[in-house]
Order: structure tokens, then sequence, then C-alpha cells
């Protein structure tokens, strides 16, 4: 039996509401014309009848007799069948918005302009601020040893340190590394970031390698395999070898640096666990060690250390504490300096006084050096006819440098008479 | 540290690979029919017992591999590595019974192993001891597992065989 259509339901239903009480009255009626009482069923067929065909005739008088009252209709159906009249309207909103936008698109952006500008003026306000802190972090690392290795290789590459710094933001964050046997496709080693939240390792690698022998089938005029699957703001990084493929799962794109050191770790891998990989028959205890050895430092490296929760928690720190690398730079700088300075400042006194020694007649033709090793010491060396002008000297310098520590060690002559 | 081994299902298209599978790995049973594009590869893990009352932890990594209508198609990439293979044919349809042959030959040649199981799956539309006669005549076995997906007979009877190796 078909299910009545819209049409049909909407006239039973105008049926119901102006025929409900007279139904009963017509039957009555016609039973004492006809003499016999009509079935409803039969009295339905005909007033049904009767409405298909004068709806058509008289659609305008029934549409002006509607059309006051069909907001209200709206209003009642969204109280009481709220989702039905949501699943009507939503199968032809699309197509609505799609005409409205074709025929007068002013109206659609003016009437979301207001919300998109402010939602972009949003977005565009938090990832600067993110972008100001990171960079603020940066600056104030400039006194510790990746600051002073960065200046150096900004001298040394003649890429600005402001560009470099913006290349350590948004350099790669390594998420997840699989190494995977090629021919079974089954994981030898993984390691995956706490916060990155993967699929089974074992189903993602099955599935990666018969993507990769799909691809590789299909297009054999590239020899070197599947090498990249970008999805989102991730990217699929792969490193092949014959018994053995490296899978990096990284949040941007890798960097030649990335590459490099991806290429790297392969040959490191491929001089010390080769033959073992070559003959892989899925027992992982048998290659535990590519783990600590290679992949954990390579993995350090990379990893992610630019997280908002990383920015955070140095904003929180830098509150309590100074960092003790700068502080022990800032030590190291000042007891240098001061030293040089002090240095400076006996080296001056020195040869003040010895000039001044020089242009005294009774000491002009000792045989003595003066030395200061600091501001604040003089040491006297050499040697003098007597003890009498060994005192006279030690007297003038006295009486030159009264705040300094003499140390004489002037010998002098004993002439036996 | 677990010991992972991967496992081929082959066979005909239709003959219930997906659904033996199913039956294996989740206990589930459907009517629908839902033809397998490439492959599709499903894990299970257990312990099986070992000497000295240790256990050992085995995760089988099952590739279940669409299936040809008039010949084997499987790329050859998919067989490599393979632990073993277990080849399927459908006992309401004996032709699927030849191509059984091909799958044969076609694992031998890429998984350099000959580790293989024969199942006789939808026994229960149809027991029919002539077919199975001819099938070990056929394949040169006498060791065929006899099961029904739907009501879950010979699975595991036919999954325990193919680990009792490991």
């Amino acid at each position: 039996m078909n299910q009545p259509t819209l049409k049909e339901h909407a006239l039973e239903k105008l049926r119901k509401i102006i025929l409900e009480d007279d139904l009963n009255k017509i039957q009555v009626k016609l039973e004492k014309k006809l003499g016999e009482r009509p079935s409803i069923e039969e009295i339905h067929d005909v007033i049904v009848n009767f409405f298909k065909d004068s709806i058509p005739e008289h659609k305008n008088e029934i549409i002006n007799a509607f059309k006051d009252i069909l907001p209200e209709i709206i209003l009642e159906s969204q109280v009481k069948n709220k989702q039905e009249l949501i699943d009507s309207i939503s199968t032809i909103f699309p197509q609505m918005l799609n005409k409205q936008i074709k025929e007068d698109s002013s109206v659609i952006v003016d009437a979301l302009f207001p919300v998109i500008g402010a939602i972009i003026a949003k977005y565009i306000g938090e990832s600067t601020k993110e972008l100001t802190d990171k960079l603020n972090q940066r600056i104030n690392d400039n006194f510790t040893f990746e600051g002073v290795k960065r200046k150096l290789k900004s001298k040394m590459t003649g890429v600005s340190e402001s560009d470099l710094i913006l290349g350590e933001l948004y350099s790669e964050n390594l998420e997840a590394i699989y190494l995977i046997h090629t021919e079974t496709g089954l994981i030898i080693n993984e390691l995956v970031d706490d916060t990155f939240k993967a699929v089974d390792s074992d189903l993602f690698a099955g599935m990666l390698t018969a993507i990769k022998s799909f691809s590789e089938d299909t297009s054999k005029e590239i020899p070197r395999g599947l090498n990249s699957i970008n999805y989102g703001e991730y990217t699929l990084y792969i490193e092949n070898t014959s018994h053995f493929y490296l899978a990096f799962i990284i949040l941007g794109s890798p960097n030649q640096e990335f590459k490099q050191d991806v290429r790297l770790l392969t040959k490191n891998i491929l001089d010390n666990h080769a033959n073992k990989i070559i003959n892989y028959d899925g027992s992982q205890a048998n290659l535990k060690d590519v783990l600590q050895k290679d992949l954990v430092p390579f993995h350090n490296k990379y990893k992610n250390e630019n997280s908002k929760e990383n920015v955070k928690e140095h904003d929180v720190s830098s509150k309590k504490s100074a960092n003790p690398a700068k502080i022990f730079l800032f030590i190291l700088c000042f007891t240098i300096i001061a030293v040089f300075v002090l240095k400076t400042i006996g080296y001056v006194q020195n040869k003040i006084l010895t000039n001044k020694i020089n242009n005294q007649t009774q000491f002009s033709q000792l045989y003595i050096t003066i030395d200061n090793p600091w501001p604040w010491k003089i040491e006297l060396d050499g040697l003098v006819q007597s003890k009498k002008i060994n005192n006279e000297l030690q007297n003038y310098i006295t009486n030159q440098h009264p705040n300094s520590i003499i140390e004489n060690k002037i010998k002098t002559l004993n002439i036996v008479k | 540290m677990s010991i992972k081994k991967k496992i081929c299902l082959l066979g005909p298209f239709a003959c219930g690979k997906s659904s033996i599978i199913n039956r294996y790995v989740l206990n589930v049973f459907s009517d629908q029919y839902l033809t397998t594009i490439g492959t599709h590869i499903s894990k299970k893990s257990f312990y099986l017992a070992h000497e000295e009352d240790s256990k050992k932890n085995i995760d089988l990594l099952i590739w279940d591999l669409e299936g040809g209508r008039e010949r084997a198609v499987t790329p050859p990439s998919y067989l490599m590595g393979a632990y073993a293979a277990i080849i399927v044919f459908d006992c309401t349809r004996s032709y699927t019974l030849d191509l059984c042959l091909e799958y044969i030959e076609l694992y031998k040649k890429f998984s350099k192993n000959d580790r293989i199981f024969i199942a006789a799956n939808k026994i229960d539309v149809n027991h029919n001891d002539l077919l199975i006669e001819n099938a070990q005549k056929k394949l040169e076995t006498n060791d065929i597992f006899l099961t029904s997906a739907k009501l879950g007979n010979g699975i595991h009877e036919l999954f325990s065989q193919v680990v009792s190796g490991i």
C-alpha cells in the first residue's frame, strides 16, 4: 500500500479540520435522503476528490486564506515538530543559499561580514600573540648557549638572527617515528609522542605498507617509491630502503636539515642493524636497541618543543627564578672584565711609579724592578748598595701609595769594611 | 615485546574471507556482502602458552586480500613476508576450488614459504563430502578446514593451527 503523499495528507488534515463535526451530520442527512447511510470512506472519497479538483481552481482564495496564518503554522511546527521542520527545510537550504549567492552574493557577504570579520580578527590576534610570546622567549634566551650559538651561526651564514629565530619557531614538530619492515609491513620499532593520539601502530604500518606497494606497483617509472603524504597540517614523511622504511609524522613540513638528519639516521640503522632487519621475523626483542641508540636521540632533537604549554610554562617559571646558564655567563663576563680593568689599572700605576722613581736622583741608578700585579699591591725586587737606600725607597713608595701593600724583596749588598 | 606475524587470506571473490576474519577478530557475522577492495588489515592479539609456563604475546596482522572473479588478482607485494596463508573456497560454488590452485602457486612464488592452510567455507549451507574429497585430491592435502563464518564453526581451530608453529 503506498504511503499517502504530502498533498493527500494535507487534504486529509484539512478535511478533518473543516468537516470533523459536519461529517456525521452529512452522514445522517444523506441517510435521510438516500434511504441508506453511506460509509465514512465513501463520503471521504467524494470530499477528497472535491478538494483535489477545487484547490487548483481556487488557488488564490486558498492562498489568501492561509497566508495570514502560515507564520503561526511554522511557529507551531517549531515548537511541536521541530526536528521534522528542520529535516524538511534542511534538504533545500543548501540550494537556497547557493541560488542566493549566484544571484546576489553581496547580500550574503553583508550578512556574514560582521561575524566573519570578528572571527578572522580573533584568529589573527591569537596567532600574533602566540608568535610574540615565542619571539620573546627566544630573545630572552639571548645569553644562553643557544643564543650565542645562534649569533655565531648568523655571522657565519649571513642569515639574519630574526630569520633564524622565525625558522626555529616554525620548524617541524615530530610527533611519531615508525621503523617498518618493508616486506611484511610489520613494525620493528616506534616512538610516539605522548600528546599525539595515534591509531594502532600495527594497523597503521600494515596499511601504509599496502598503500606504498599499491602506488609503487602502479607507477613503475618512479623507482624510489612513495615518500610523502600530506594530510591537513601533518606530513607523513617516508625514507625508503630495500628492507625497511622510516615513517615520520610531522606537524608542518620537513626542511632540508631534517631530511639530511633522516638520511644520517637511516645510514646509522643500516650500518648497525642491517643483518637483523633483513632477517626480521616479527620478534621485536631482537631489535629493541635500535630504539635507544638511534631513534630516541633523533626524536629528542625534533620533538614538539614549541607547544603552547611549553610557552606558558616558560612565562610562569621566568618570574620565579632566572636562567642559571644566564647567571653563570653573566658572572663569567663580569669577572673577565673586572680582571682586565684591574690589570690595566695596575699597569698604568706601575708606569707612573716607575717614571717617578727614575726622576728621583737618589733612585735613578738603582737595579730594581717594580711590579703591580694588582692596583693594591706593589712588588719590589732587585739589588741596592745599602739598607738605608732600601728603606728610603720603600718610604718614598709608601708616601706615593699609602693604601697599597708593598712586598719588598730587594736585596742589599753587604759591604764589609 | 611481542611477536608479530603477517597472515594473508586469499581466495576467489565472495568466499567469505572477510566474514572469517570478522568472526575470528570481532566474533561477529553479517549477511550483508561488501566486496573488499585492495586489502583490509585486521589485528588479533593474544597470549600463546610457551615452554616453562611462560607466555608469548602474539600479534597477528591479518591481510584480507581482494578476491578475483575469474583468476587470482592479488598484487605480489601483498604476499611478501607472510608467515602463512589461508586460502578459502566456497562450498556452494565448486568452481572456486579450481581458482584455489592459482592462489596456492601465487603464494608459494612470492612469499617463499609453503605454510598454506585451506578452508572450505559456508559449510553450513552445503556440506558436500564429495566436494571435500575432490578438494583433497586436487589440492593434494587431507588437511582442509571445514568452516562456517556464519555459525562460527571451525574458525578458531583453523587459526589455532596457523599459529601453532610460532
